[in-house]
């Protein structure tokens, strides 16, 4: 099966969850060529500085996957499946419905090229060519230790988002939507969540959580359930708010949010379910109340004008996404996870020097017999 | 009614004065077990003088609208909120002692100001007593660094009030941050020899690391006792309690009855105790705990499993009530604890507190 077989069988499979933010056949080419330069990479050789090169994917890929955010795991599979890669995929119990939900609307020739294993397998793990990790950075630590030197590795870890809207004055109704939309996906669980929003000012720190109150109370969405767990964070949020003055705003208990206008010296994060920090920052103090954040920072939401020194510091502080607030939650196809481009890091190339491959012909045509045996 | 006269209902905020101080251990001693109106009369007492101090207590008290004459109706102060701010009920005056909880950096480690560790010493020790370990009568060796080499810890300091009182020897095995395996193994060797019976106390994690050793066995003789605290919070570690139980008891030759369980914690002063692998945690007359329902933030209906919320009338420097993050289910006598409510942030791949933590952990 090509690369463009497997696209068109996994591009209906995108419309079916929107989620994955890959609208169809045009974005998975995109992400192919992008990693490869162009679209046959993966099924012959192709021409590359004086000779020619081929993309080798993995053939076995065990992917570590955290927590209850389905999406990320559906993404890594949905890239394993584009390279042609069989993926072995270690799921947190909590996931394991979403997963298998995913991989039952496969395509019958790639559903045998996922599956979901009940526990870690050392067998399985030692098996597989590349191992892909979410988790924390310990997590991350134990699998790249348990790896063999000739594995490739690839690690995801937990990072922070944060919005920053810098000196805005009179914040607009559509600004609060904006965020209450960026907050309120993924129950404020996802790495792109914003922990915090970043102000100049405390009178616009009010006037922004009032209106953010308003669009929330509104968003008839908000109404899950809370597990005793989450609703113990939720709460010890608020009281710690009311304990030290912070100005608070909330929808009772009910528990699916809460806006705190917040006073500390530097950045700590959120517990998530959707309580948001708005902290007032002085631009010349914003490096040092960010320093915990070196190396963690994922997606700043922007609005406005952002001075270059800003902009630099979210670099230096490991950001690799900046966007416009409200599409934090919907990274575009493309996009760098931790700063990567996507596909990359997962082919290995073989070059090819010579003027003709071994029967004389030249690679650059199409070959009916390959000179080399065909991965699978 | 004289006696009750002289009860601290009318101090505004004697605490900071010894002869106080002496005469408010005296009276959380001589409470009974059941004596519930008098554990609220002081409650709301030490509740009104702590307010004048401590800002948090004092915004929590004015949202409610003030104190009710329930002691139940004390704000609970999240045991987080160590972390965030300084909780000292004696302004004006210069903490003694500062129990700091663990953590990699000084922004991650909670911070217990106490004016003086008198009745810390005192209910720790009297506690124990009460509850039934027999730490007085025997060697102890234990599994913590000394006060000396752990001025911040309060498990430290409590050992060390044992081993000051306790009328036998007693060793602290971990230095430099390590265990003393050797050391240890020899000196409990000797006791076996001799025959005289030890009491062991340390965290979970250092029995387990014990356990992890696979040494020889070390039958201990009778009357000798383990005590174990801490459980396995936040730890890669896992044990579930009857695995470990089970285990210590054969390394040690003793039966799973004389293993008793801490509950403490240096946000606190007193202690709870529990006797074997399905003992419930048992109280001191002068604390109480309440159940709390994290869904709807009031106390739960007996025999449902909540958070632990814990009224301390010996915390008398801080705040008397906090809410913790333990889980348990209230019992008669006592609770029946399930350690520490599921850590939520695991959920997605958001940074969280605990991975700020552990990032700094790393070489």
């Amino acid at each position: 099966m090509t690369a463009l077989d497997r696209i068109d069988r996994l591009a209906p499979l995108c419309r079916l969850f929107p989620e994955l933010g890959i609208s169809g056949p045009g974005d998975l080419r995109r992400l192919l060529k992008v990693a490869l330069g162009r679209l046959d990479a993966l099924d012959r050789f192709v021409p590359y500085g004086d000779g020619w090169s081929r993309a080798i994917a993995p053939r076995r890929i065990y992917h570590v996957l955290a927590g209850t955010l389905a999406v990320s795991g559906w993404r890594s599979l949905l890239e394993g499946l584009l390279l042609g890669s069989e993926n072995l995929l270690q799921c947190p119990a909590e996931q394991k419905s979403a997963m298998a939900r995913f991989c039952s609307s496969l395509p019958r020739s790639l559903r045998k090229l996922a599956r979901i294993l009940p526990a870690y397998s050392q067998e399985s793990f030692a098996s597989a060519d590349a191992v892909v990790v979410f988790g924390r950075d310990e997590t991350i630590r134990l699998f790249q230790s348990r790896c063999r030197k000739e594995q490739l590795f690839l690690g995801y870890g937990h990072r922070a988002s944060l919005l920053w809207l810098g000196g805005i004055r009179r914040p607009t109704m559509d600004l609060a939507k904006a965020i209450a939309q960026d907050m309120s996906a993924y129950d404020q669980s996802g790495c792109l969540s914003p922990q915090c929003l970043i102000l100049e000012s405390e009178g616009t720190a009010f006037a922004l959580a009032e209106l953010l109150a308003r669009v929330l109370s509104a968003d008839a969405r908000l109404r899950s359930i809370r597990r005793p767990e989450e609703a113990a964070r939720i709460r010890e949020a608020r009281t710690i708010a009311r304990s030290l003055g912070w100005p608070l705003w909330d929808d009772g208990d009910e528990l699916q949010w809460t806006i705190i206008v917040r006073d500390v010296a530097q950045f700590q994060p959120t517990c998530g379910h959707r309580v948001l920090y708005l902290d007032k920052v002085p631009r010349n103090g914003l490096a040092a109340w960010l320093a915990p954040l070196q190396g963690h920072l994922s997606a700043v939401g922007l609005h406005g004008t952002v001075p270059a020194s800003v902009q630099k510091l979210f670099w230096h502080l490991g950001a690799s996404r900046l966007c416009p607030v409200g599409r934090m939650q919907s990274p575009p196809p493309l996009w760098h996870h931790d700063g990567k481009t996507p596909l990359v890091d997962l082919i290995r190339w073989v070059d090819w020097e010579g003027s003709k491959m071994s029967n004389g012909r030249n690679p650059r045509r199409p070959q009916r017999h390959p000179p080399f045996t065909e991965e699978r | 009614m004289a006696k009750e006269k002289s009860d601290p209902v009318a101090w505004k905020n004697p605490l900071h004065r010894p002869e106080r101080r002496s005469r408010w251990a005296e009276l959380l001693l001589g409470l009974a077990p059941n004596e519930e109106a008098r554990f609220g009369r002081l409650a709301l007492a030490l509740c009104k003088a702590q307010a004048v101090h401590v800002v948090p207590l004092q915004r929590l008290l004015q949202i409610q609208g003030g104190l009710s004459r329930d002691w139940r109706t004390i704000p609970l102060l999240p045991q987080e909120l160590f972390k965030q701010t300084r909780l000292f009920a004696h302004e004006g005056e210069i903490p003694g002692r500062i129990f700091e909880t663990s953590g990699t950096t000084s922004r991650d480690r909670g911070r217990h100001y106490l004016l003086d560790v008198d009745l810390y010493r005192t209910v720790s020790t009297e506690g124990a007593r009460r509850a039934g370990v027999p730490w007085e009568a025997v060697d102890l060796h234990f599994l913590v660094p000394s006060p000396k080499e752990a001025p911040h810890s309060s498990l430290s300091a409590m050992f060390g009030f044992w081993a000051e009182k306790g009328s036998a020897s007693s060793h602290f095995w971990i230095r430099g941050g390590l265990l003393d395996e050797e050391g240890l193994r020899c000196a409990l060797t000797a006791a076996i020899r001799a025959g005289r019976p030890v009491g062991l106390c340390g965290t979970a994690f250092a029995f387990a690391f014990l356990l992890d050793q696979a040494g020889p066995a070390l039958p201990l003789p009778p009357g000798s006792f383990l005590l174990e605290t801490g459980g396995f919070k936040g730890r890669s570690r896992e044990l579930s309690k009857p695995d470990f139980y089970h285990g210590l008891a054969a390394m040690f030759g003793i039966s799973e009855e004389e293993i008793w369980s801490e509950y403490g914690m240096t946000e606190l002063s007193s202690q709870a105790y529990a006797q074997g692998p399905n003992g419930v945690h048992r109280l001191p007359p002068w604390v109480r705990v309440r159940i709390i329902d994290p869904g709807t933030g009031r106390e739960c209906p007996a025999g449902e499993r909540g958070l632990v919320a814990w009224i301390d009338l010996a915390n008398i420097d801080s705040v008397l009530t906090i809410q913790t993050r333990d889980e348990a289910i209230a019992t008669s006598d006592g609770f029946r604890l399930f350690g520490r409510s599921p850590s939520l942030p695991l959920r997605g791949c958001s940074l969280t507190a605990e991975d700020l933590r552990s990032s700094h952990d790393g070489p």
